[in-house]
């Protein structure tokens, strides 16, 4: 079997490392992704339409706004499946496992996670918002914020990161998310552009063109942020506990 | 362009009177860097789970700490405002680094300890010395 | 092509960093390919996704290009521009200063993604463990046909014999005593 798996995998392997010879060199400024007219488009107009410097978050938010909005859509059906298939999968309060520990939550861990969880937090926003002129955007900052409720549950137990951010109100924050997303692609329809054409916006705020493509995109990197936010907290409760919602690590 | 000429030349680019801060950046660049030998060190030849979580906890801390100082004062080019942002942030680092790492390894040190692993005593020690004399 | 030692230069001086993808690429695809153990199967895709997004980094990167985030005195509407006279479009020449963002972004998504499909696939595979006690495929798959004879037995009791009227009847039978008992 596992001799038979080798004939695959260095075939795949004799394959790529044959076609790894047509590909550019490396920081070739000739090659085909770095000199096409797509990536010179983006480059050079980014900045004329949008008015925001981090040409990442332009081309994420707004020039495939429409790609990222259904990528949002697949990290909530990805959450929405994980709480599915384990929910009630086991009873409460059945067997214990030999690798649960019975232990009191720690003195110097919990008061450092005191600590440290609002500056978590507040870099999570800091990334969001930050994210139009320095690296950053929605999907960073929802996973930071999303690993500030985990550090809460790793320290404390899982109840005492669900009485701060409940289950329930983790799935409302994520479908608040993708709503915000597509509510701003619909508004945008409503006043008169096409689905996610944000410069329409301005007819609503008192900006130009440009700005509203700015602030919409801001709106729509707060939507992602929500969702990844709520779905990598529900993945860790879901996971560590195996749907039970209780109990430490 | 090796090491040494890029120290001359990050040297030689700036002002006379930064150039001691640089060459204390880089100092403690490389003394950051032989800690971390030492924990790696440590890492391998420590026999039991506790004085390699120990070799680890201190010395990765000390390290990164070293080496994130180093990297603040050597980008320290002129004192401008811009760069006395970017010392304040790497300090900011720093300073949750120290507060960090040390919690982690300890509460790995409880983790272990909760798991009842009992840590190596000097009988232990003989045991494990005899029986790599016998074979 | 193949004559003094060109490809073996091409391969290993100037896109030694396609070797290396490859080689994790290989390390994945082995994992999925030949493990027994589910979540050993996951960590090898991971890895295979980790192969692919230093790929389409490594695509991105450009000699003499600095991050696609625009420097002040490019930036069309920064305050350099607007002493210029109005937002207009970047020079070829200072086009070529930039990193092309697009495989960023493919990669930025496909990180978030590939860590919701990660969690996805630990769910499943928990609980699989949940039902038959094992991770391991082979135990699985022993688990899986037995689970699978003992069924065909209970749906066909005489399924052993030859007959093929026989095994019929308990069926109907069987068919009948359920709707009765609904009733």
């Amino acid at each position: 079997m596992k001799a038979a798996s080798m004939v695959p995998v260095f075939l795949v392997g004799f394959l790529l490392v044959f076609a790894a010879t047509d590909f550019p060199e490396w920081g070739n400024p000739q090659s085909p992704a770095s000199d096409s007219p797509v990536s010179s488009h983006f480059i050079g107009k980014t900045g004329v339409d949008t008015e925001v410097p981090n040409m990442v978050t332009a081309v994420l938010a707004d020039y495939r706004g429409f790609d990222t909005m259904f990528e949002t859509v697949v990290v909530f059906i990805a959450g929405m499946a994980v709480l599915a298939i384990l929910k009630n999968s086991v009873k409460k309060g059945s067997v214990r496992r030999d690798h649960e520990v019975d232990a009191e939550p720690d003195l110097i861990v919990t008061n450092m996670v005191r600590l440290i969880v609002p500056v978590i937090q507040i870099f999570a926003f800091y990334v969001l918002a930050h994210g139009h002129v320095s690296p950053g955007g929605g999907f960073q900052g929802g996973v930071i914020m999303g690993a500030s409720f985990i550090l809460i549950a790793l320290s404390w137990d899982l109840e005492t990161a669900l009485a701060r951010f409940s289950l329930n109100r983790c799935m409302g924050v994520a479908a608040a998310g993708i709503l915000i997303y597509a509510g701003i692609g619909i508004f945008s329809m409503f006043l008169g552009g096409e689905f996610l054409d944000y410069a329409e916006l301005e007819r609503v705020l008192p900006v130009s063109r440009e700005m509203a493509r700015y602030h919409a995109m801001l709106g729509v990197e707060i939507g992602v942020g929500c969702t990844v936010t709520a779905i990598m907290f529900a993945l860790y409760a879901n996971l560590s506990s195996e749907g039970k919602l209780e109990g430490g690590l | 362009m090796n090491g040494f000429q890029f120290i001359a030349a990050s040297a030689g680019s700036e002002g006379g009177s930064l150039f001691p801060l640089h060459l204390f950046g880089m100092f403690l660049g490389f003394l950051g860097l032989i800690f971390f030998l030492g924990t790696a060190v440590g890492m391998m030849r420590f026999p039991d789970f506790y004085t390699r979580m120990h070799a680890a906890g201190k010395g990765d801390t000390l390290s990164t700490m070293l080496m994130l100082t180093g990297f603040a004062l050597v980008t320290m080019e002129d004192f401008s405002l811009g760069s006395w942002l970017l010392f304040v942030k790497i300090m900011g680092v720093v300073l949750f680094i120290f507060l960090s790492t040390p919690t982690s390894s300890h509460a790995l040190m409880r983790a272990a300890f909760e798991d009842d692993e009992m840590p190596m005593t000097e009988e232990d020690l003989k045991k494990s010395r005899k029986r790599g004399k016998k074979k | 092509m193949f004559e003094d030692g060109a490809i073996l230069n091409e391969l290993f001086l100037e896109r030694l960093n396609y070797l290396i993808y490859v080689v994790l690429l290989l390390i994945g695809l082995y994992a999925m390919i030949a493990k027994n153990n589910l979540i050993k199967k996951l960590i090898g895709m991971s890895v295979f996704q980790t192969a692919i997004i230093l790929f389409y980094v490594s695509i991105g990167v450009k000699e003499d290009a600095t991050i696609p985030i625009y420097l002040p005195e490019h930036d069309p509407h920064g305050e350099h521009a607007h002493a210029r006279g109005g937002p207009e479009a970047l020079s070829r020449g200072q086009v070529a200063t930039y990193a092309n963002p697009l495989p960023h972004v493919l990669m930025l998504t496909a990180i978030v993604v590939g860590v919701a499909t990660l969690g996805l696939a630990l769910a499943v595979s928990l609980r699989i463990y949940q039902g038959y006690g094992t991770i391991e495929e082979d135990e699985l798959l022993v688990k899986l046909e037995r689970e699978d004879a003992r069924t065909r037995k209970a749906e066909f009791p005489v399924a052993d014999s030859p007959k093929v009227e026989s095994k019929r009847k308990p069926v109907a039978k069987r068919v009948s005593k359920t709707g009765k008992s609904k009733k």
